[in-house]
């Protein structure tokens, strides 16, 4: 393989992985923006929708009605985990970091529900269409044409709910003024359950769609997710194309390293790309004084 | 347990202390053989990490996932030097600890740039790096396979080695660490902290650096996590990446967080805890599933963790120290931070302020302490130290050293700028601005030593702004601030505050966990010198006992000596005003900025304040006073500069700044709006007879402690305008708020007859009642269109019926037709619209909802003339169209023509209410705005 055609196939799979990471990214800045929750378990929900759909097939289930049928079950998990453990803190108005800590819990305790479900062997699905296809010089699964399409229809169809549907412009008002929301008659603590089946169904698309690239174990959420989330910080948790951008970065950004050093240091690019942009971020805060960085955070 | 050395002082504790104690020395003998030490072994070395922790993450605020990877550097640094270089681990464990040290000082200083979520995540994010490193230097570190043969210690050639050795080892460092950081929370440095915590803004102003005690408090934490991987390391002989993981960050602030984040005792039984949770559930698991599934202690943990910290968020050591405290005592007694002492008294009255010598201040404290001297100065009272510092000599009293000054300013109030002194303050052409918004515009004046200047300006003029930029907290756009000819604009706060200016803050910020007297030493952090190491080994005591005697002294300065043991949380809001004010002059300073001093308080309250602060003038200190209350304001002030969009409008004594036209309009507006319109109002007000639809009666409501509403009653009817007037602050968003179930409140709110206090705003809103809220809370991404419709958002929902496109569609053609420029900007965000637009469609929003009672908060707020005609006019096609309106403003003039009738609201109350005509011409009406004379028939 020469290196132009290995930069080419480097730059497939990053942009295929860019756009998993994006669909968790989106996730997480639907909840961020309505809740203030940075939900650390979101990765879990990619865990249990990967390995919810493979013991539906392992039960027989058809392919094609497994996967909505998993993509349904995490949803309504989610929904309920955001009813019992997060919305009662939210009414107390606990701060961020209670929060946090509550989301760090609920990844904790899923993870290990996954782990007494499932336990730690690895799985794997089918692709969704078997075969590989040629493009330019590089040679693609066709995984990852699905992919790309499915994650290209997601953002679509995400865009036209937030933009033309009653329902999808309560969400973004509950985001971007929740007093003003409330004021409006809309119930902005049960808008944060619908922002958080939302993203939850969206990380198990995500789930889902990698597993046939890349085995699904109890604990393959954690690491997605946190992708997800560096994607999304690029995008300040808040803008969904940059954060849509973001992620596809990440994601060549992270093959091409993968490709080019040993491979071990793959999680170090993004982590290390991460603290990198925070701390970028974190600059026009110092230059405006102790006051102005402090709100920043209260916001 | 073995950590209650560390809690607090109440005597009971000592025994405790001492019994753990003797019960940790002879443990390896009681249990022989028959419990493997090594579990006490990882108690000890978890519960050192956790002790470091729950100071940075509990009593600083900084928390951090990333403390497994000192943890790690810690035990790979003396493994390296062991195995490679051969070191003895007398030099390696040392090294180890340092060199970590010094690592975490060198990745600190950016990293804590970072706050709250991101900080957590980029402590995260070095955690993983370090794992990455870790398994990927194979040559350093053995990479995935770790590292084995590090050496023990050993003395001669005996090698030290086993689990008893380890465990007195572990368990000396544990005690250590306990006894070290627990001196650090009592101390200067804790005090600092803590204050970090609560505020950096407040910490700063105070005169603290929080960029240097953060950073000393993450190294602090990292070399106890350092300390325990090396001792793990040489323990086990062998270390591999794994245990260094992030999920052990996580682990670690499990255990702090169930244990109590904030306290050095629940640190360690957070460790105990789950070291002991996952020892049993390993021997019980493999019972209950077989397999050897160590890993299920993780939903345990998950769960625990959940649980906790929704069910009991300070964790369980404060409850346990609670329970021993009523168990052991029989009564409350101090423990933590000054919690435990009898809370909830009665508000003290500011009674007189005399300043008491200090036996007699320490013996006013007395009473309220613990029987056991809460410290040496109270108990001993020595004569008056002179602290060191040297701001303190320069700033001791100036009133002294500058008799002249104080004697000009107390003879001659309102002198003005004598014309030969040199001014204190000086402000020149000084500019801030928020995006486009300019908050405060080419802003220039003088402030002279020993005088009141006070600053005046409606809503939003930029007065907290300005206050801001001279304190430091918020740099300049442009502009100069020279203190005695000094620039010091682009200083960090704490560098103005060496300078000697203090400050106070519109909502009191004050330090939670520390008591009333701790509150006011934080005051004093510049003034005291206490050293790191130095506070570590606690060799504080006479800096301590001086400077808490100083901080009785500013307590009783301000009249309040009896708070000094009280925990602050407890206490009523006038007495954190009270605590505040001491916590500024404790700090002896030149220049004192007080914002907002009398909101909240109570008439008598007030004239107490006052007094205090004209002391605090003749004793020489330059005071800067910005404040809502404008009679207050005026009986105060030497001299006064009023600021209206940022600009300064008038400047002079306060008599002139009252009758200043300029002044006046800013205040109550003008008429040119709409009350020349020439409507026939005086007949239109008579021929209605007011069925009230919305009946308001004995509302009350605050903010937390902050009592804003007392007893408001009004009414309004269909097809009427009422006004609601009042100066700032006198509760007029409040009410709105209140009346739409933003904000709790007592009393009574009837709509068609029907209670409705209580309900959710939803709710409310669904019902009828439409705000267009102060501010406009539009949704400012959204297209206006967007914006419109979601004004209609509960017709889509309840009721059972869908309003249809059509009749949605109707109601945006009637909004449009209201208010054409919003149809012709409909794509168009809402931000990108001109703050009269943007009134335009806060008001078209609300319509979209069909109610039939609309609140306008201040909707005229900062918009020309031109656009507050066109408002009023569709104001009243709406009362014409059967709306009931309530329209809430400041500018009485020029809403009054178009009114009904109106209720003038002062300090929380209805002061006035009549007729809108009648009220017009009503001269109290100027006394409620402006102070001054007041008489009338119409005053209640």
């Amino acid at each position: 393989m020469s290196l132009e055609q290995r930069l080419i196939q480097l730059l497939a799979t990053g942009i295929s992985n860019g756009a998993i990471y994006a669909l968790l990214g989106l996730g997480l800045v639907v909840v961020y923006s309505t809740t203030r929750i940075v939900n650390v378990a979101i990765g879990e929900f990619a865990t249990f929708g990967a390995l919810i759909t493979v013991s539906l097939l392992a039960a027989g289930v058809p392919f094609p009605v497994a996967i909505p049928a998993a993509l349904a079950a995490v949803m309504v998990l989610a929904a309920g985990v955001y009813r019992v453990a997060l919305q009662p803190a939210r009414q107390k108005s606990a701060g961020g970091l209670t929060l946090l800590i509550i989301s760090i819990a609920l990844h904790l305790a899923l993870k290990g529900v996954a782990l007494i479900l499932w336990g730690t062997r690895s799985y794997t699905l089918p692709a969704f269409t078997p075969g590989t296809v040629r493009i330019s010089l590089a040679v693609l699964q066709k995984q990852h044409l699905w992919i790309l399409g499915l994650a290209a229809l997601v953002m679509l169809a995400l865009w036209l709910g937030f933009n033309y549907t009653v329902r999808g412009r309560a969400l973004r008002a509950s985001a971007v003024n929740p007093v003003g929301a409330r004021l409006m008659g809309i119930p902005v603590m049960a808008m944060g359950g619908a922002a958080f089946a939302l993203s939850a169904g969206l990380a198990a698309l995500s789930g889902v769609m990698i597993t046939p690239l890349s085995l699904a174990t109890y604990d393959m959420g954690f690491m997605l997710g946190l992708k997800g989330f560096v994607g999304a910080v690029l995008a300040g948790l808040h803008n969904y194309p940059v954060t849509v951008l973001g992620c596809l970065f990440l994601g060549v950004v992270e093959a091409m390293a993968a490709g080019l050093l040993p491979s071990g240091y793959r999680d170090a690019v993004a982590f290390i790309m991460l603290i990198a942009v925070l701390l970028w971020r974190a600059l026009p805060a110092l230059r405006h004084g102790v006051l102005y960085s402090e709100e920043a955070v209260r916001e | 347990m073995t950590g209650s050395t560390a809690a607090a002082p109440g005597r009971h504790y000592r025994w405790l202390a001492a019994a753990g104690l003797v019960l940790w020395a002879v443990l390896p003998l009681l249990l022989a053989g028959r419990l493997s030490l090594s579990i006490f072994i990882l108690i000890y070395l978890y519960a050192t990490i956790a002790i470091g922790l729950s100071l940075l993450a509990g009593y600083a605020g900084q928390v951090s996932l990333g403390q497994a990877a000192f943890y790690g550097l810690g035990a790979y640094i003396t493994g390296i030097l062991t195995v490679h270089a051969g070191l003895s681990p007398w030099l390696s464990f040392p090294a180890a600890v340092l060199g970590t040290g010094l690592l975490a000082y060198v990745v600190g200083a950016p990293i804590l740039m970072l706050r709250g979520h991101y900080l957590v995540v980029g402590t995260l994010g070095l955690n993983i790096v370090v794992t990455v490193l870790f398994r990927q230097l194979y040559g350093l570190t053995g990479g995935p396979s770790g590292l084995t043969g590090i050496l023990p210690f050993s003395i001669g050639d005996v090698v030290l080695r086993g689990n008893v050795v380890y465990y007195y080892a572990s368990g000396l460092l544990m005690l250590a660490a306990a006894w070290m950081s627990s001196n650090l929370i009592r101390s200067r440095f804790g005090r600092a902290l803590q204050a970090i915590h609560a505020s950096e803004t407040a910490a700063e102003s105070a005169g603290i650096d929080p960029t240097r005690h953060k950073l000393l408090v993450f190294v602090w934490s990292a070399v106890l996590a350092a300390a325990a991987g090396a001792m793990y390391a040489h323990y086990v002989g062998f270390i591999s990446p794994s245990p260094f993981g992030f999920e052990f960050s996580v682990q670690l602030l499990m255990m702090a967080v169930i244990g109590g984040i904030a306290s050095v005792p629940g640190a360690v039984l957070g460790a105990a805890l789950a070291v002991l949770l996952r020892e049993g559930l390993r021997s019980v698991i493999p019972l209950l599933v077989g397999a050897s599934a160590a890993e299920y202690e993780i939903v345990v943990f998950g769960v625990l963790l959940a649980a906790v910290v929704i069910l009991s968020p300070e964790g369980l050591w404060p409850r346990i120290s609670r329970w021993l405290d009523r168990v052991l005592a029989g009564r409350p007694a101090a423990a933590g931070a000054g919690s435990g002492v009898p809370a909830r008294q009665p508000v003290p009255p500011m009674g007189n302020v005399v300043r008491l010598p200090q036996d007699a201040a320490a013996r006013a404290a007395a009473p309220h302490g613990s029987p056991a001297p809460a410290n040496p100065a109270a108990a001993n009272p020595a004569p008056v130290r002179v602290l060191p510092g040297p701001a303190a000599n320069t700033a001791a009293n100036p009133g002294a050293a500058n008799p002249a000054a104080a004697s000009t300013a107390a003879g001659n109030p309102g002198g003005g700028p004598a014309g030969s002194r040199e001014p204190l303050l000086k402000v020149e052409g000084l500019t801030r601005r928020f995006g486009g918004l300019v908050a405060v515009r080419d802003l220039s004046f003088e402030v002279y030593p020993g005088e009141i200047f006070a600053i005046m300006g409606p809503n939003g003029a930029g007065k907290t702004t300005l206050f801001n930029m001279i304190s430091g907290v918020l740099r300049p756009t442009s502009g100069r601030i020279l203190l005695d000819g000094r620039p010091i604009d682009g200083l960090p706060a704490h560098r103005v505050a060496a300078l000697g200016v203090a400050r106070t803050f519109q909502t009191p910020r004050l330090f939670p966990l520390l008591d009333a007297a701790e509150n006011v030493m934080v005051g004093l952090h510049q003034h005291l010198r206490a050293g790191f190491a130095v506070s570590a080994l606690r060799m504080t005591g006479r800096e301590e006992a001086a400077a808490r005697s100083r901080a009785l002294d500013a307590l009783v300065q301000v009249g309040s000596p009896e708070l000094a043991p009280q925990p602050v949380d407890a206490l009523p809001f006038g007495a954190h005003r009270m605590i505040e004010l001491a916590r500024a002059l404790a700090a002896r300073p030149r220049l004192l900025l007080l914002d907002e001093p009398a909101s909240g308080l109570t008439g008598a309250e007030r004239q107490e304040l006052a007094r205090l602060i004209r002391q605090v003038r003749d004793a020489g200190v330059t005071v800067i006073l910005v404040e809502h209350d404008v009679p207050f304001l005026m009986q105060l002030a030497d001299r006064v500069l009023v600021v209206h969009h940022g600009e300064a409008i008038a400047q002079g004594l306060p008599g002139q700044v009252r009758r200043d036209p300029r002044v006046i309009a800013a205040y109550l507006g003008d008429e040119q709006g709409g009350g020349d319109d020439g409507a026939p109002l005086d007949g239109a007000a008579e021929a209605k007879a007011p069925d009230a639809i919305l009946e308001v009666s004995s509302l009350s409501a605050g903010y937390g402690r902050v009592p804003v509403l007392r007893d408001v009653s009004f009414q309004v009817g269909a097809g009427e305008i009422v006004a609601v007037l009042g100066a700032n602050g006198a509760g007029k968003t409040t009410l709105m708020r209140a009346v739409c179930g933003l904000l709790p409140a007592t009393g009574s709110v009837r709509y068609e007859g029907r209670e409705v206090l209580g309900l959710p705003a939803e709710r409310i809103s669904e019902l009828g009642i439409a705000l267009v809220p102060e501010r406009r809370q539009l949704f400012d991404t959204m297209s206006v269109e967007d914006n419109l419709i979601l004004g209609a958002y509960t017709r889509f929902r309840g009721r059972g019926t869908d309003p249809g496109a059509a009749a949605v569609a109707r109601d945006l053609r009637h909004v449009y037709d209201l208010f054409p420029i919003l149809h012709e900007k409909r794509h168009q965000p809402a931000r990108s619209l001109s703050g009269g637009q943007q009134q335009m469609l806060a008001i078209g929003r609300a319509l979209m909802a069909r109610p039939r009672v609309l609140l306008l908060d201040e909707p005229l707020l900062g918009l020309a003339p031109l656009v507050v005609a066109d408002i009023l006019n569709v104001i009243r096609r709406m009362r014409d169209d059967g709306l009931a309106v309530v329209l809430v403003e400041q500018n009485a003039a020029t809403v009054l023509p178009i009114c009904d009738r109106a209720y003038v609201l002062e300090a929380g109350r209805i002061a006035l209410s009549g007729e809108a005509r009648r009220l017009r011409r009503a001269p109290e009406l100027q006394a409620v705005f402006l102070g001054g004379a007041v008489g009338g028939e119409v005053r209640r």
